[in-house]
């Protein structure tokens, strides 16, 4: 799989013109994009295994789409991949590396329903925490984490709200704080739970072009997402996930009646928007919802 | 007489006893320290834990006595024990946080309170450990509790970024190579330290109030955690020393006279809060203030 250079401008500029942009940095990288790879991974629990026996690569530079309903191991591959949940069985490889050695080069953005907005914390605390794994225990931040700190918050666009608290923020403006954080960790890979969810349309498109500007600038970025119409539009491959591996590959190859139907066990409807598919709806799903935001995911 | 002289008159005539003023200190230590660490017990939810912990030491206390051990020693390793213990049984068994505390809490606590009733000569005792009495601190205790302060404040300083983000985000913490399990416990053990050294003071019963009530106060009136956790130091401080004179002149326990005064700070704080006070202080508010915090502003003038 390639990276596509000029990447198609997706659904949502046919439909409704083209996205708000926010002025995208060009940041200096001197590392290289990681690859990931999974070999026979099995994880969960011992009664009920979540992951079952997943095989799968992820190329540097790929921009990563992870699908499937409720409960079908989305957050769980995330969370191997991070080295957070070690595997039963079978191996992971972050480049060369099991992860737990890769945490400097790798960038997370968790679910943000399991953040608490109470906390006493701002803006440039919360992005400031991206340097603090770099840091090594017991060191103070200097002058060159605060400047990578506040390159990511102006690469987010969120720069006039250094000062915000976090509960002050609106959706979309805290998921860019987050994903300032991972980025002030100047990472070579990005791992993102639900990066587009709980907010409106407007604002998917904004952080949606936010991601692809990023993964342009050569991250390797694996994001899970219940919006498929975005896995259409935007991700240069899409893992197909329901407990076992249903599929991987480019959007047009998977986006097909039978694989969809194997992911999420119900009926889908696929609709040809020019040269990429999207779904227009989603009926009758036992096992989840594809709209709406996604809670107490696995 | 000039007012001022009275009123230094008032304010100076406990410290001429020596037992007050080793109750004095040891009560603002105590304070100062649960305040301190009390800011991330409630930024965690671990509210329940404390008073856990402060039961389980009270077993500790009773093996303790039963074996002629040292209190403090003893109590302190039962909530060490404790500490762990709750924390282990819920990473590993897959019950609640809340359901393995309320086990092993009132499992300790109920042994304490079999053992101590049985033995007839310590019921004075059993009262002053549940309620606390500064009066009786001897130095020894006062040295303990000084030295305890000062480990828990220099562990709260030195691993303050690391304590922060695993507070706040541990999955995030975790994912970026901070020790968030040894951090968890290592936190957990100063709590343990820190109820051992207020039993004392303000007895098993009030402790967690001590712990919780500064902190829930100071997150009222800010959104940093640094100004949080001063600000939490300082309403324990002032708590301690005003409790101490209130229950100097009106002759009640010190320990709920100072829980007495952090709770009227509570409520005072949710007054002046500036984000839900009835009170609006719009100084209050971190600046520079973004778009929606300006809005907040024209809905004062």
């Amino acid at each position: 799989m390639q990276l596509a250079p000029g990447r198609p401008a997706g659904l949502y500029s046919k439909i409704s013109g083209t996205p708000p942009r926010h002025p995208v940095m060009k940041v200096k990288r001197n590392n290289q994009p990681l690859s990931v790879s999974l070999s026979g991974v099995w994880a969960g629990y011992r009664q009920q295994p979540i992951l079952k026996d997943i095989t799968l690569t992820i190329d540097p530079g790929d921009y990563v789409g992870v699908i499937g309903p409720n409960g079908c191991g989305k957050s769980t591959l995330l969370k191997v991949i991070l080295g957070l949940i070690q595997p039963a069985k079978g191996e992971v490889l972050v480049g060369s590396s099991p992860p737990a050695k890769m945490r400097k080069r790798i960038g997370y953005l968790p679910q943000l329903s399991q953040i608490d907005f109470n906390f006493p914390a701002t803006v440039w605390d919360v992005v400031m925490m991206g340097r603090y794994g770099r840091l090594g225990l017991g060191r103070a931040a200097g002058q060159q984490d605060k400047e990578a700190a506040r390159a990511a918050i102006e690469q987010v666009g969120l720069s006039g709200q250094l000062a915000a608290p976090i509960g002050q923020l609106s959706g979309g403006q805290r998921q860019r704080a987050f994903i300032a954080r991972a980025l002030a960790q100047e990472p070579d890979l990005l791992v993102l739970d639900e990066p587009i969810t709980a907010v409106d349309v407007t604002t998917q498109h904004a952080l949606t072009h936010l991601l692809e500007e990023l993964s342009n600038s050569g991250i390797t970025i694996i994001s899970s997402t219940h919006d498929l119409n975005c896995v259409a539009s935007s991700f240069n491959r899409v893992v197909c996930l329901n407990n076992r591996l249903v599929a991987i590959g480019a959007p047009e190859e998977v986006f097909r009646q039978d694989i969809l139907n194997e992911t999420y066990g119900s009926h889908l409807l696929i609709a040809n928007a020019g040269d990429r598919p999207g779904i227009v709806s989603g009926h009758g799903h036992e096992h989840g919802h594809t709209h709406g935001p996604e809670t107490g995911d696995r | 007489m000039n007012w001022f002289d009275q009123l230094a008159a008032v304010a100076l005539e406990p410290w001429q006893f020596e037992f007050m003023c080793r109750g004095m200190i040891a009560v603002i230590l105590v304070a100062l320290t649960c305040a301190t660490i009390g800011t991330h017990v409630v930024l965690r939810r671990l509210s329940f834990i404390g008073d856990g912990l402060a039961h389980a030491t009270f077993g500790g206390l009773a093996i303790g006595f039963l074996l002629k051990l040292n209190l403090f020693v003893s109590a302190l390793v039962a909530a060490i024990l404790t500490a762990v213990g709750i924390g282990t049984v819920s990473r590993k068994a897959e019950i609640s946080l809340d359901t393995s505390i309320g086990i092993l809490f009132s499992g300790a606590f109920a042994a304490g309170i079999v053992v101590l009733s049985h033995d007839r000569g310590y019921r004075g005792d059993l009262f002053d450990l549940l309620l606390g009495n500064v009066l009786t601190v001897n130095t020894t205790e006062l040295q303990l509790t000084a030295a305890a302060t000062a480990l828990v404040i220099a562990c709260l300083v030195f691993f303050y970024k690391e304590f922060l983000f695993s507070s706040f985000d541990p999955a995030g913490a975790a994912a970026a190579g901070i020790p968030v399990i040894w951090l968890d416990y290592c936190l957990l053990s100063l709590v343990a330290l820190t109820i051992t050294i207020a039993l004392q003071t303000v007895g098993v019963i009030l402790v967690s109030a001590l712990l919780v009530t500064p902190a829930a106060s100071a997150m009222q009136l800010t959104n940093r955690f640094p100004v949080m956790m001063v600000l939490a130091a300082a309403f324990g401080i002032f708590s301690g020393l005003s409790g101490i004179y209130i229950s100097y002149y009106l002759d009640v326990p010190a320990g709920p006279a100072v829980v007495l005064v952090a709770t009227g700070l509570f409520f005072a704080s949710l007054l002046f809060s500036p984000k839900r006070g009835a009170v609006q202080v719009p100084e209050m508010l971190e600046e520079p203030p973004g778009p929606e915090v300006v809005g907040h502003f024209h809905k004062l003038q």
